[in-house]
């Protein structure tokens, strides 16, 4: 098998785009979630300054566009909101909080029928691999830097999205392949093989991007 | 694990989302109706397992227990083999799981299947064998018509007390609680009707435990998820 590293990515990028992974057991929110869901209205604000940041960035790399996630981060919180009852005595808010955000994409990609890339993220993912390319990186790096994140973005928002949302928890948010089969609501050896047809693709154009480069 | 399956091979892939884009977040929303806590959710279960209960003994005493002779074998296969089944799927369902999440779905799976399987299996072996031949379809689907009354009920009132309480796999545990219900009215109807022959058993009075888990499903997938 050919390993991606076979795609040349540039010196930075790999380091820059590995963030660090946030712990699924996050205290403090797990007990502004306990505490919301025993009724302590006031709870509100902490917990959505704790976990919108999150869920934000999760439905950001599912949609592919920041007005969407925008949108769809205050849709997710109000339904935790309606759900607070159901929040089980000692559980854990991220993962609980990660489905029903992942609930909130899903139910937008079956009112929308339509792809969920838009105009809008395509200019916000150019500002966001500018950041990325590492400062040190200059001319043809940076630029193939560039180039590489944009193969990434566009191959991940044509991906289905049983595929996109598996390599997103798995790749991105740093889940286990328990954790996440768990957020979608599916077997783990499902959603192994969604995150490794995902895989698959993302592989693939990565390749024929550095055989281009060539 | 294969070795082109593992999950490590993800890391190698760069993420275009990290960075400055990920700065901000929008303004918190202000949720302006009313949503129960945890405590009133309790509460509210525990009214519908009531309200669940006295419905089934309505019904039993507007159709009447059959004084019929009850073998060991009818009563175990007939009664006792479904409540179990009910009480499996019901946990199944419900169980909170490590994450809070519930039970994984191979789990949920595992255990509505196995109460499935489990009915069919001990009716099969413990029933003893059909004897009104002629009347066969009349009578099951007699059976079929009153088992339905049986699971309209709890069903309805379940689907109520759990709606929008599934974060994840909300299709497969409200199968599971749909399941519960039909294994229930199965219960009933070995109350009410005195045929305990096992086809008449397993079509008569088995097969809303399948009308029940696909109902569940169908309607979990619309009103329990969060």
């Amino acid at each position: 098998m050919v390993e991606p590293t076979d795609t040349r990515i540039p010196p930075g990028v790999l380091v820059a785009g590995t963030t660090k992974r946030d712990d699924v057991r996050d205290l403090a929110l797990d007990g502004a979630m306990d505490r919301y869901a025993r009724g302590e209205d006031t709870a509100f604000d902490e917990l959505y300054v704790r976990g919108a940041p999150r869920v934000h960035r999760f439905l950001l790399r599912l949609s592919g566009s920041r007005t969407l996630a925008d949108d769809l981060t205050q849709e997710t919180f109000l339904r935790v909101h309606r759900a607070r009852g159901s929040f089980g005595r000692g559980a854990a808010a991220v993962p609980w909080i990660l489905a029903i955000g992942r609930n909130v994409f899903r139910d937008h990609v079956r009112r929308a029928r339509a792809r969920p890339v838009t105009a809008e993220a395509s200019r916000m993912d150019d500002d966001c691999a500018q950041t990325h390319a590492s400062p040190e990186t200059r001319g043809d790096e940076a630029l193939a830097g560039r180039e590489m994140l944009e193969i990434v973005r566009s191959t991940l928002s044509g991906l289905p999205v049983l595929q996109r949302e598996a390599i997103v928890l798995l790749r991105f948010e740093g889940l286990s392949v328990a954790e996440a089969a768990q957020i979608v609501g599916t077997t783990e050896g499902a959603l192994k093989v969604r995150a490794f047809r995902a895989y698959e693709a993302l592989r693939k154009a990565l390749g024929d991007f550095a055989e281009g480069e060539r | 694990m294969k070795g082109e399956r593992d999950p490590r091979l993800l890391s190698r892939i760069p993420d275009p989302f990290d960075g400055g884009a990920l700065a901000s977040v929008p303004a918190a929303p202000r949720p302006d109706f009313y949503a129960p806590s945890r405590a009133r959710v309790h509460v509210v279960r525990g009214i519908a397992l009531a309200a669940a209960l006295a419905y089934e003994a309505f019904w039993l005493v507007v159709l009447q227990a059959h004084r019929g002779d009850r073998t060991k074998a009818t009563i175990v296969a007939g009664f006792l083999i479904p409540l179990v089944a009910s009480v499996a799927a019901t946990f199944a369902a419900m169980r909170r799981g490590a994450r809070g999440l519930g039970e994984p779905v191979a789990a949920i799976a595992g255990a509505t299947g196995g109460a499935v399987l489990l009915f069919v299996t001990a009716t099969l072996i413990a029933a003893p064998l059909d004897t009104h031949h002629k009347a066969f379809w009349p009578d099951a689907f007699g059976c079929m018509g009153i088992s339905s009354l049986f699971v309209v009920g709890p069903l309805a009132i379940g689907l109520y007390a759990f709606r929008r309480a599934f974060a994840s796999a909300a299709t497969w545990r409200a199968l599971a609680l749909g399941t519960a219900c039909g294994a229930l009215a199965t219960v009933m109807m070995s109350v009410v009707c005195p045929d305990g022959g096992q086809f008449h058993v397993l079509i008569g009075h088995g097969t809303v435990i399948v009308a029940g888990c696909a109902a569940g499903g169908l309607l979990g997938r619309l009103l329990a998820r969060a």
